[in-house]
């Protein structure tokens, strides 16, 4: 190893030690800096001048008490489902992930079909359930043997069957999720956990899932304001969430546009703040996983 | 010599039809340090995970103390043990991986801590001396809050031995423990093992570390394709070797570490 002493170093004039460094920034930048300005000068242009837009009717309606009931059910729907997607998408994770291969079966035709039918078929078939199964029985299989036994169209309300069908197209999503993010923790991690004296539920719980959640995380809050959005999809039977009451009302007024635009700043809002919420969670979650720039040093006892 | 810990006889390992381990012999004595020494692929990693269950074993058995792992006799038969008792005949055993398989999203405090809170359900306080005691036995007392993307290899193995240790097994295994690690890192784990042999640790270690087997253990195995080749003293295996192919094997030893 060949050292460079201090008397070997090329002495710099003392200007180019105090100035700081800056990026070259070259033509191709300013091209599309000017460009990007005129894009968003027009686009503003658009937004404040064009008179179909009706910012006045936007303004009247935004915070008007139907449009508010129909916010309030978007955000009570996407939750609900969210938690009983979140949990639903567990027990498919289980069955895709389980050692018994009718279990495994059944995880993956679950999968097949929830990927296959599109989200608006899936609502529209539990809507219309009582058509096809008048009775729903709970009970032994062939057998007489009933406990429970409802009319279909009792239980299937336009509530129920939004939610219903939410969970079962979320269940599919996020049971997937979850498996990635589990296998995506190495093989090694595991027999560390058994090699402590783990049982296989123990590292599961302790080693697993908290590296696998970093991984989670991202496409779960992408599924998450996916569900956000895609509760809009239940306007087709008819639940009174934010599109359906804004259709609602320009059905009455032929106010189409801004009352578009009305379902639009509130979906904006809304999806913003779950975006935070997204990176504050990923943030929390890559514990280990960033280096710190100053870790505390304990003192090294005598 | 003293009395055994460990015993295999005839032990069979398959993966998918093929003989991994074809009837393993090994006796492991209270306090001996055997290296266990052969080509790559001769099935000495898979030896290892089954003495402590990590694989499943097909046939043969191995013995604790007397007890047999694994399997017990019902109605004739042997049967695989459930896992709970899997989980405590594992308790007799540290291990220590190749890539040190630290939790990285533990520091590396409570990587050590993690056995004896979670597994043996040690008090709060009590453990937690018991793991800094340990950290500080390979030397990292200074760095308990650090999390194992913030260690080198080499400070990441003595704390996965640390995290071994903090379990207080009667044996240590270690797979390839310097393999991942780079030169300059090798010997400050080295060290660590030659303390615990000092102490008179009962160590299974498999290496391809010269020094460590011809220095510090008192036997070392070489395996082939899944056998035991040879058996025997430091000195018999390096010097005398009774079969061809732990000469061949040895010369290749001594010719990688001439480079
Ligand atoms: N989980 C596994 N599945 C299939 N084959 C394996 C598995 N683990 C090891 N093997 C095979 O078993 C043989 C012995 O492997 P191993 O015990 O790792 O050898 P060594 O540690 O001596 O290099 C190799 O041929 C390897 O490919
Ligand atoms: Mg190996």
């Amino acid at each position: 190893m060949t050292r460079v002493t201090d008397a070997q170093r090329p002495t710099l004039p003392s200007t180019e030690l105090t100035t700081p460094h800056i990026g070259r920034r070259r033509l191709s930048w300013w091209i599309w800096g000017i460009v990007g300005v005129i894009v968003v000068a027009g686009a503003i242009d658009f937004m404040v001048t064009t008179p179909g837009w009706q910012w006045n009717v936007v303004g009247a309606y935004i915070f008007d008490p139907e449009i508010l009931s129909g916010v309030f059910y978007t955000i009570w729907l996407t939750v609900l489902s969210a938690v009983c997607g979140l949990i639903a998408g567990g027990v498919v994770a289980v069955l895709r992930m389980s050692e018994n291969p009718a279990l495994r079966a059944a995880g993956t035709v679950f999968v097949w079909l929830m990927r296959a039918i599109p989200a608006l078929v899936v609502l529209l078939f539990v809507f219309f359930l009582g058509a096809l199964v008048p009775e729903l029985t709970l009970g032994i299989p062939y057998t007489d043997v009933t406990l429970i036994s409802v009319k279909t169209n009792d239980v299937i309300t336009k509530f129920t069957a939004a939610l219903i069908g939410l969970t079962l197209i979320q269940a599919a999503h996020v049971g997937e999720i979850y498996r990635g993010g589990i296998l995506s923790v190495s093989k090694g991690q595991h027999e560390a956990g058994g090699a402590i004296g783990m049982t296989r539920a123990q590292s599961m719980r302790r080693i697993i899932m908290p590296q696998a959640i970093r991984v989670i995380i991202p496409p779960l809050s992408n599924e998450l304001i996916t569900l956000f959005k895609n509760t809009s999809l239940v306007s087709v039977i008819g639940f009174t969430e934010l599109l359906t009451s804004v259709q609602l009302v320009y059905g009455r007024t032929y106010q189409t546009i801004p009352m578009l635009l009305v379902a639009c700043l509130w979906y904006l809002f809304l999806t913003s703040i779950a975006m935070l919420g997204q990176s504050a969670l990923e943030k929390h979650f890559s514990r280990g996983f960033v280096r710190r720039s100053k870790v505390q040093s304990l003192e090294e006892p005598a | 010599m003293n009395e055994p810990v460990v015993t295999v006889r005839g032990l069979i390992k398959k993966f998918h039809d093929v003989a991994v381990l074809r009837g393993v012999d090994l006796t492991l004595r209270r306090g001996e340090v055997l290296s266990v020494i052969g080509p790559s692929g001769s099935g000495k990693s898979t030896l290892l995970r089954c003495l402590n269950q990590l694989e499943e074993v097909d046939g043969g058995e191995i013995r604790h103390n007397g007890e047999l792992l694994g399997i017990e006799t019902v109605k004739g038969k042997l049967m695989r043990l459930r896992e709970r008792d899997i989980v405590r005949q594992r308790r007799a055993f540290g291990m220590v991986f190749q890539h040190f398989n630290l939790f990285p999203h533990m520091t590396a405090l409570e990587n050590v801590l993690e056995g004896p809170t979670q597994v043996r359900h040690m008090p709060k306080t009590e453990a937690s001396e018991l793991a800094r005691a340990e950290l500080g036995r390979v030397g990292l007392a200074s760095h308990a809050n650090h999390y194992p993307a913030e260690l080198s290899g080499g400070q990441q193995q003595r704390v996965a031995i640390a995290r071994a240790l903090a379990l207080r097994p009667e044996i240590m295994l270690f797979d390839e423990p310097t393999s991942a690690l780079d030169p300059e890192l090798v010997n400050e784990v080295l060290d660590v093992i030659r303390g615990l042999a000092a102490d008179g640790m009962t160590m299974a270690i498999v290496t391809h570390e010269m020094n460590l087997a011809q220095e510090m253990s008192d036997t070392v195995v070489v395996m082939d394709q899944g056998q035991v080749v040879e058996a025997g003293a430091p000195q018999q295996i390096f010097l005398a070797p009774q079969s061809e192919r732990t000469e061949r094997f040895v010369a290749k030893l001594h010719a990688a570490q001439q480079k």
